[in-house]
Order: structure tokens, then sequence, then C-alpha cells
């Protein structure tokens, strides 16, 4: 009977079948599978700063009423990169990690991470039902930060200009610099990352520097502080080592605690600090540091930056506390020997190889404690301007066979670079003004912050500094066996030398073959650091 | 069980290998092919299914490709692929335009032997692989990609009644080494007519109740070669709902042969 059934006769028991389908394909009930617990109803993830490192992924976990086969992640906003997961039956582990904080820049960030899970939908898995989604919220605070201000030091009632560094300067607009509750003379957000300001006349004491923004959404955080003193009344002082006879590889003059140190190798390795109060000086204070070379004062000053044969020695500008090294990734054979602070907060440090003609250069970060090394140099050391911008990079090979080049780094570059400028000139350590108009090569030749020769010193010159404004060259000569005072604003021609302006006399004990020169913040004082004592030779400016 | 490798890097050997031992099967018995009462045949077809719950839709559309191969009169093998691309949309707890969510492309293979009496019925074994890779996601939205790899088994028996079909069948699909999908179902086929059959079934998939109805036809208007078919099935567990709905074609080549008689001799 069936088979003499025609097609049209098929057609009713097709529609009523098609009816009874789309009456079974009505909504279901309110509870559907897989439903998702999510451990975390909200992340946060924060920095100190735009340019810290990515933080860590935070991980929780989703539990399934039921076995799921398959998760999927939706991430809406701004503040995370990916999400990841594993699964095992009804348990999720779920990462979520953010995005770079360089990559977002300053401000609070979010995000809303969307879970859901799917079961097989039917016996072969060729189809998957989803349960219902299940939502996390991800904040993320970037802050723009100031971390310093270079020079971080002014004088007493003297308007000056400085660089303020941080990160998100270009993120918002900068409304207002202020010092204390001072507004800035004048400023210019010259990059993300730096902003050029003048100062009034101030009064001693500290100013934070801070920040007011348009259009933020977090605080300003700021490090920086601009430490104002007053001016210091230096006389003529010798300041004895408390052991005679010692070589002496760096003096440097600290504004803010008015103080000269000197890093010699007493020892093994010795750091001294001689402070200054009212018009004495104090007796040397010590520091043993085994095969101390170099020293250099971080760019917020609150600490000295140590250089040994392999490591950076943070210390505590105030106390002379030292703090836990850092390693340095030299290979055997090479030694750290000498460091420059950028007014980013950055380091140089260069290296010198016994065994290699070259050996890298590292750019330090004492934040993190990270070194990179771009290059491999012969020899080098550097030195940095007052105000932290410029760092010159000389080399010396050791044959004599090559004119090695010059490098430099500045920090509105923000990386190392040749000048045009080569030679072997490490035997006496480059020199640099405050504001990097000024610099001496090997204590033969003087140039302008561009690179432009201005004059030579006498080949009887074993060390140089400049005054803060780069007008005066002061040199140790030791066939004069005097500080030679030299004009360094104009220019005698290139090859000639600088016009000497005054000869300084007052120094006291040896000063040695390889003497070290500073000049004070203001400029009316050199100390001259030989082999028993210091000299605090008192200058007009 | 998830993997971040494409489909085609898994899946392909697998079948291919698979369909490299059948083909030798196939050959070294091709004199036995086209015995009395187990037939060879090869069908293509194409697949529509919805899949809704409360929080979902899919809507994806499959091909696929079988060839049957009697070995002798009692023995036969077929091979089959599958192909499809789903589109699902995701209830979330927040606006989105245009909801669209997650996308599957999906590709299967089964290789089965099985011994067969048309008067009586047929066991089947088989092996199937597949691989389903997703990609989620939607405007605004960074979502996941994934791929899900499975392995199954099947064993089905079936028992020909005159005008009725009954088929017991278990299918476990692994997912990776740990995971596994149970299915247990059974289901009773009925020709009303010869070129009809109203099926449907119950059973349980990985723990939850599946119930199902589908019925096919193969019009004499197409001459016997073509057939569609409609089905639904739920899946239901302590109130949630699963629900698919398929609209399928079929042309086949070969024998002009009514819908019973593919069943129970060519397919």
């Amino acid at each position: 009977m069936w088979q003499s059934m025609s097609d049209t006769r098929i057609a009713p028991i097709l529609a009523s079948c098609a009816v009874l389908l789309s009456a079974c394909g009505g909504e279901a009930g309110d509870v559907t599978l897989p439903v998702v617990s999510l451990q975390r109803q909200s992340l946060a993830f924060s920095v100190t700063a735009p340019d810290d490192p990515t933080p860590a992924p935070q991980t929780f976990a989703g539990t399934f009423n039921v076995d799921a086969v398959y998760l999927g992640a939706l991430t809406e906003g701004t503040a995370v990169e990916r999400v990841s997961y594993s699964l095992a039956g009804k348990i999720a582990t779920i990462s979520v990690y953010p995005k770079s904080p360089a990559a977002l820049g300053p401000g609070i960030h979010q995000s809303r991470v969307t879970v859901f899970g799917q079961v097989c939908a039917d016996a072969r898995c060729s189809q998957l039902a989803s349960g219902p989604a299940q939502s996390i919220d991800v904040t993320y605070s970037i802050p723009q930060v100031i971390r310093q201000i270079s020079p971080y030091v002014a004088q007493e009632q003297t308007a000056g200009s400085a660089i303020i560094r941080g990160a998100g300067f270009q993120r918002f607009t900068v409304t207002s610099v202020l010092f204390g509750n001072l507004p800035a003379s004048s400023f210019s957000v010259t990059g993300d990352t730096q902003i050029q300001a003048t100062y009034p006349p101030l009064a001693a004491g500290r100013y934070p520097v801070q920040l007011q923004v348009d259009g933020a959404s977090l605080p300003v955080k700021s490090d920086a502080e601009l430490v104002v003193v007053g001016w210091p009344a230096f006389v003529t002082a010798s300041l004895p080592y408390p052991t005679v006879n010692t070589t002496v590889s760096k003096v440097l003059y600290d504004a803010e605690r008015n103080a000269v140190l000197a890093v010699t190798t007493q020892g093994g390795g010795e750091l001294l600090r001689f402070q200054h109060a009212g018009d004495s000086w104090g007796t040397a204070e010590t520091l043993p540091i085994n095969t101390l070379h170099d020293i250099a004062l971080s760019a917020d000053g609150r600490s000295l930056l140590a250089i040994t044969d392999g490591s950076v020695v943070p210390i505590d500008a105030n106390t002379l506390a030292p703090g836990s090294a850092w390693d340095a990734p030299v290979s055997s054979g090479t030694t750290l020997t000498s460091i420059a602070v950028d007014n980013d907060g950055n380091a140089i440090v260069t290296t010198t190889a016994a065994n290699a003609t070259t050996s890298p250069l590292y750019l330090f970060n004492p934040r993190t404690g990270a070194f990179d090394t771009p290059i491999s140099l012969a020899n080098a050391a550097a030195a940095a301007s007052g105000d932290g911008t410029l760092t010159v990079i000389v080399q010396q090979d050791a044959t004599g066979a090559t004119t090695p080049s010059l490098y430099d780094f500045t920090t509105a570059r923000g990386s190392l670079a040749t000048t045009g400028l080569s030679g072997n000139r490490n035997a006496i350590a480059p020199a640099l003004d405050r504001y990097a108009t000024r610099l001496a090569l090997n204590g033969a030749a003087v140039y302008s912050g561009s690179y432009v020769q201005l004059g030579t010193l006498p080949d009887t010159t074993l060390a140089v500094a400049f005054s803060p404004d780069g007008a005066r060259s002061y040199a140790y000569d030791s066939g004069a066996a005097a500080v030679l005072v030299y004009d360094s604003a104009s220019s005698p021609g290139s090859t000639s030398v600088l016009n000497l302006i005054d000869t300084l006399t007052d120094i006291t004990g040896d000063p040695g073959s390889s003497p070290q020169i500073a000049v004070s913040a203001v400029g009316d004082a050199v100390f001259l650091a030989g082999l028993d004592t210091i000299s605090v030779i008192p200058v007009a400016h | 069980m998830i993997h971040s490798r494409s489909a085609c890097q898994r899946f392909l050997p697998r079948l291919c290998a698979a369909t490299a031992l059948l083909s030798v099967a196939l050959a070294g018995t091709s004199r036995a092919a086209d015995e009395p009462g187990n037939s060879s045949s090869a069908e293509v077809g194409a697949t529509f299914t919805t899949v809704d719950s409360a929080s979902n839709s899919n809507k994806s559309a499959a091909a696929d490709f079988r060839i049957t191969r009697a070995l002798t009169s009692i023995f036969g093998a077929s091979l089959s692929a599958s192909a499809a691309s789903a589109d699902t949309q995701i209830d979330l707890p927040v606006d989105l335009p245009g909801k669209t969510v997650c996308s599957y492309e999906a590709l299967s293979g089964t290789a089965a032997l099985f011994a067969r009496r048309p008067s009586l019925g047929r066991i089947t074994a088989s092996y199937s692989t597949a691989e389903l890779e997703s990609k989620c996601g939607a405007s605004g939205f960074a979502g996941n990609s994934a791929t899900l790899d499975s392995d199954g088994y099947a064993l089905a028996a079936e028992y020909y009644l005159p005008e009725l079909t009954l088929t017991a069948r278990r299918t476990v699909t692994s997912f990776g080494e740990d995971s596994e999908l149970v299915a247990d179902i059974v289901s009773a086929a009925w020709y009303p007519i010869t070129d009809l059959s109203v099926s449907a079934s119950a059973g349980r998939v990985g723990g939850r109740m599946q119930y199902g109805f589908a019925i096919e036809h193969q019009p004499e208007i197409l001459g016997e070669l073509a057939s569609v078919s409609l089905s639904f099935s739920t899946l239901d567990a302590q109130g949630d709902s699963v629900r698919t709905i398929s609209l399928a074609f079929a042309y086949h080549f070969g024998a002009r042969v009514d819908l019973k008689t593919r069943d129970r001799r060519y397919r």
C-alpha cells in the first residue's frame, strides 16, 4: 500500500513535520549550559610610570557547571593585550596580559574581558553550544611621572633653567610647572619625556616639582625636587687625605651637600668625602670600595653610583651607606672604567679589556639594574654635562694604530652616535660645562657644544674643567705648576692656545702626574686633587 | 585539547592515512564489489544547520561526500568527509553591534567498515577525526582563536524490519588525553513509503538527554537520485536546552533505487 503512494501524498506529511519542527524551535529555558563562574570580578594593573616594564599577567580561575570543550574570550577596550587560557573539564585557568604601558601612555585604561564556555551540541561534536558569558572588568592605571630635574641644585635667589625629565608629558596638556607653590617663569614641553623650564629666584629650600595638567585622570607622580642652596663662601684650603701619596681618579663637587668627593686607589679603592660647613671643611669621611674606579651623582642627587671592576654600587649620597651592587655582564678580563649620568636617570658605563681591542659600552638603568650593550669601543671613557643633556665618549686605541671615533649620547636623541671627531683621547678625562656648551678632549683641545674646535690647551695640561657657563677653562699645567685660567668664551683660532686670563698658584701638596680637577656649582671655587690633598682655590666668577 | 595549529596540519594526515588504508582494502577486493545484497554507491550533499540555546545561535553550512564500497556480499566500507562553516552569536553582557562573536571552520572525515545483510541488518565500526577551528571576535573586541581536535569511534547495529529500521549507536569522541564525550543513541526509522523515512531517536550525549526527529524523502520526480531531509534534535539537562535543526540535500550517484533500498543496500 505504502509503495503505491505518490509524491503528492507525501507533501502533507512533510508539511506537518515542518510545522512540528518550527514549533520545537521555540525559546528555551532561562538556564543554558555551560555556565561559568569567574573567580575574580575585576582586575587592576598599575605601573609607576609609562616607561615601566609591562606588568606580569594576572591569572584567575573560571569554573563551569559542566565539562566545556572550548572557552571563548573576548576583550573590549584598550588595557588588555591578549587573553590566554587552559581548559581542563570544568576548570579554566585564564590569564590576562596587559598592554605595554609605553604603548598606552598615561591615564586610566579599561577593558572588559568576556568569557564563555562551549560544549558539544551533538554526538560527534560537529556543533558547539555556548553558555552565557560572564565579564570581568580590567583597570590599568598609568600615571604621568616626573623623575628628576637636571640640574637639580639651584643657587639661592638666582633664576635658572633646568630640564624636567619623566614620561607622558605630551599625553595631556601641561598648563603649569610648579616649583613648590611657585610657577615656573616659563616652560616648554619639548618632548614626551622632557620639559624645559625656567625657575624664578628662590629662597634656599627644597621645591617639589609638579605639573598642572588638563584632562589627566590620575595625579602626576613626581619624585623630583629642585634643591636651592645658599651661596657657599669658599676660602683657600687644603683637604688632606687620610693616607698620603694616593692616586686620585675622580674629584666631584656635590652642590646639594656642599661637599667634595674623591675616588682614590688607597687600599684597593676608597671614596673620600670632605664636607664644607660655614667657613671650614670637615675631615675626610672614608668608604672603602674594592676596585673603585669612578663615581657619579645620580640624576636626582639622592645616590652616588660607584664603578668597580665588575659592578655598579649605589651609595646613599647623604650617609655614604652602600647599597646592593648591580653586577655588569662583563666577561673575564674586562673591567668597568667610568660612568656618566644622563638627565633621564640612566648612565653610560665604559669598560676596558685586558685581552681585546674593544669592550662593551653599557647603557645602565639604575631603576631596573639593566645593562644594555649597544656597542663595543676601545678603552672608552665618558663624561656628562652638568645638566645631563650630553655625554661624550672618548676612545683610545692601545696600539695607536687607529684613530677611533668620538661618540656622544644626547638625551634629546636618546641614542649613541658618532660626532665626526676621532682620535685617541682618553689620557686625560673629558670635561664639559653645566649646559653642554663647551667640552675639552684629552686636555688638549676645547670645542663648542656642536663640536667646533675653539682652541687648544698646552701640551703640559694634565687636567681640565669648565666654569658652569663654559666661559672659563681651568687647566692644571705641569709646566706652570698652577691652575691656568683660560678664556673659553671666545676662540683665538682653532689651533691656537686659548687666551690665558689668570694663574692660580694656591696649590698645596704634590699634584702628581694625573691630578683631577672640578669646579663648584656656581663657579666660585676650583678643587684640584693631587697625591696628598685636595686644594680648594677660590676663583672670581 | 585546544590547539592553535591549523586544521589541515593535524586533520589531513590522519584522514589521508585512513583513506589510504581503506583504499588498499577496496582495491584488493574490487572483484567482490557489487555483490548481490551489498552494493557500492556515492553521494554528495549539503546541510544547513541551526543550533539555538538561550545563550547562543549557530548557523552553519556543510558540504559532504561519501563513498560506499561493497567488499564482499556481506562486508563493505565507506569513506566520508565533510567541511563546514559556522557563525555563532552569543549573548554577551554588553551591547555589541551585530553580536557576531565566533566563527568555526570544521573538517571531519570518517572511515567505516561494516557487515550487512539487507534482509537482516548491519553492524558498523567507524573511526572519525575532526578539527574545529574557532575564531572569536566582534566589532570593537579582540578575541581568541583555537583549534579543537577530536577523534571518534563508533559502533552501530541496525536491525531491518519490513517497514522499520532499528538502530543502536555508541559514539566515543575524545579530545586529547583526558576528555571524551560518550553518546548512546537509539533510533527507529519508519518507511511509510519506500521513498520516505520518518525517524525518531533518543539517547544520552555526554550525560545529557537528546531527543531527535527526522524525515527524509527521495522524490520520484528527481529520478530517485536526490533526497531531502529535515531533522530536529534537542539536547536537554536540568532545564538546559540546545536545539538543532538541519536541512540536508543529497545527490546519489549510480543506481536509481528507492530510499529504503538505498539505506539498506547502498549507503
